[in-house]
């Protein structure tokens, strides 16, 4: 048995309704998801594309009967579960069929019903870029974009020095302030291999239009530089998340 | 889709339903081995000081029984056990004829009596049933050791006894049904209570062999399929029920359909988990030393066959392809290897009803878009 096959029988004492069948380049895992939230039933109709490169490539999955709207949380007819940042989070902690069901999946579905019954969007992340640093600002408990975009460069770069001033303009040394918080994330595993230039970029671009950033040349360093040579390059490599 | 899979879960309940031994014919066939017992055992006659008592073994007991293709007979497998008959007071050529004489003795049994089995004597009621007798004593060394024996038995050999070999065959029917039952305990419980709230009885008034659940189900519809297609494939080669009775019940996850029980009990089954150091081994939970594949490793035609009724049967049932067809096809493919007619099947009586998995974690995801 493969991983995908020991993973699909783990999955299955869970979730009965799901279906596996093999595909040229891909495994496809399609069926219902019945799931019970807090009193809301409700049940989907899901196909689960599972490429040669899982779990280093992360299952797209999508909606065979067209219950939910492709606007609503959509990348083209795959669905969105969180920003990239917490999908990685969630599913590189175990990275495991039934752990992407229960942590992104199931939840994904859930919200939508939630929303539909009660309107509620609150609980969703605003689109694009600004769903991302909103994230980011909850990640390092600061308030302002810029500033947020200035400690999201540290990992971007992946120079970690601790001995700099804090970008947040505390004044303090980085490793007395918000170096813990860069710090954990840099040494967490489950980022080893996660592409923080590719979210730097596009608040970059973001802050540029909401004219936060008037000269993108500080921003613009060697490395950003060369990534984007890379990207050009290799343009399937753009927004691999 | 999973409408599709309660549908065809339906069907193939029905269709086991069918294939299952009649609530009347099961009553009857518990009230002439229970007569046979009666026989054997009447005070005053030559075996009733060894107090012989007889108990089911095999589909019957397990409620996993399979109509026979071509006849209207079911096997009925039995045990005779003989309490207070010592190994060192008997030898199995005198247990064999012993149990053989006091069925004869009573004119009726001696007129249906088939001629000598290998293991047991045979009673033929003729489109009835099919009484196998296998007379037994306690195996009281395998008994004292540990308590997954404590009902293993001695049982006798027509060739051993020729080939004047003094060692006595051993088997544990009981240890392997109770076995076979702690496998599906939570999903008998489950149905149980299903039939009982949908008769409006108490719980305790079910009887056990009313309560089928998605294993049995799906251990008859394998068998049956199996017996489909050794049909006209080299019959002698058919796998035999234990062995997949033994991986259906270790396999199966507690699934509330037989669809889904069928479908991960096939997807689960490969070659590497049947092989052991020394070739093929599939024990028997109810004994350390059995393997219910040893004639696999002297004739090699019957693991090929095997797995080439697994092939057969992953095609039908675990492909996705029963769950991409319409109604009529499903009837169609379901009839051409089950040997069963899908449209004359009243609708069943108790629908599977899917489980909706309690989540409350939403709040730990926020839905979110690229652009």
């Amino acid at each position: 048995m493969n991983l995908i096959e020991r993973q699909f029988v783990d999955l299955r004492k869970k979730y009965q309704y799901l279906y596996k069948r093999n595909e040229q380049d891909s495994t496809i895992i399609a069926g219902t998801i019945l799931f019970d939230n807090n009193n809301i039933k409700d049940k989907y109709d899901i196909e689960i594309d599972i490429s040669t490169d899982y779990p280093k490539m992360i299952p797209s999955v999508c909606e065979t009967k067209g219950k939910i709207p492709k606007d609503w949380h959509h990348n083209g007819k795959y669905f969105c579960f969180e920003t990239p940042f917490r999908v990685w989070e969630i599913f590189r902690k175990q990275e495991t069929l039934l752990n992407f069901i229960d942590g992104l999946v199931v939840p994904y579905l859930a919200s939508y019903s939630y929303f539909k019954k009660t309107g509620d969007s609150s609980m969703e992340h605003a689109h694009g870029a600004r769903g991302v640093l909103d994230d980011y600002k909850k990640c390092f408990n600061i308030k302002d974009d810029l500033l947020a975009f200035k400690l999201l460069k540290l990992l971007a770069e992946g120079a970690y020095r601790g001995h700099i001033s804090c970008p947040c303009g505390s004044g303090k040394k980085l490793r007395k302030c918000h170096g813990k918080c860069i710090q954990t994330i840099i040494l967490d595993n489950r980022f080893k291999n996660y592409d923080f230039m590719q979210d730097y970029l596009r608040i970059g671009i973001l802050l540029k239009e909401d004219d936060i950033i008037s000269d993108p040349s500080e921003y613009t360093t060697k490395n950003v530089l060369n990534y984007l040579e890379r990207i050009k390059k290799n343009p399937q490599q753009k927004w691999g998340y | 889709m999973y409408e599709k899979a309660i549908y065809i879960a339906g069907i193939l309940n029905s269709i086991a339903e069918d294939l299952d031994i009649p609530e009347s014919k099961y009553l009857e066939a518990k009230n002439r081995y229970e007569a046979v017992g009666n026989w054997l055992g009447k005070e005053g006659t030559a075996l009733s000081k060894y107090c012989p008592e007889i108990y089911p073994q095999g589909s019957f007991r397990l409620g996993t029984v399979v109509k026979p293709i071509k006849k209207d007979e079911y096997d009925i497998d039995l045990v005779c056990f003989l309490n207070e008959l010592r190994k060192e007071d008997t030898t199995q050529a005198g247990l064999k004829q012993m149990v053989g004489d006091r069925l004869k003795e009573y004119d009726r049994y001696k007129e249906i009596l088939d001629k000598e089995g290998r293991r047991c004597w045979t009673l033929e009621y003729a489109n009835e049933f099919h009484m196998d007798i296998l007379p037994s004593i306690a195996d009281d060394e395998l008994r004292a050791k540990d308590v997954l024996h404590k009902d293993a038995i001695l049982i006798t050999d027509k060739e051993m006894i020729e080939n004047n070999d003094i060692n006595w065959p051993k088997s544990n029917p009981k240890g392997y049904a109770n076995w076979f039952f702690t496998k599906q305990t939570e999903s008998f419980q489950t149905f149980k209570k299903e039939i009982a709230e949908s008769m409006k009885v108490d719980i305790e008034d079910v009887p056990d062999y009313q309560v089928k659940t998605p294993l049995q189900r799906a251990i008859q519809i394998l068998k049956r399929h199996r017996d489909i297609f050794f049909l006209n494939n080299n019959e002698k080669n058919k796998p035999i029920s234990i062995i997949i009775t033994t991986l259906s019940a270790n396999l199966y996850l507690g699934q509330d359909n037989v669809f889904n029980a069928i479908y991960d009990i096939l997807n689960n089954i490969n070659k590497e988990m049947l092989i052991g150091k020394e070739g093929y081994y599939i024990r028997n939970p109810a004994s350390f030393d059995e393997n219910f594949a040893d004639k696999w490793n002297e004739n090699s035609e019957l693991p090929k066959a095997f797995f080439n009724w697994i092939d057969n049967a992953k095609n039908v049932f675990s492909s996705n392809i029963l769950l991409k067809k319409d109604e009529i096809q499903i009837a169609k493919v379901l009839n051409e290897s089950l040997g069963s007619s899908v449209d004359k099947i009243a609708p069943q009586k108790i629908k599977p009803t899917p489980v909706y998995i309690k989540t409350n974690n939403i709040k730990s995801t926020q839905p979110w878009q690229y652009k």
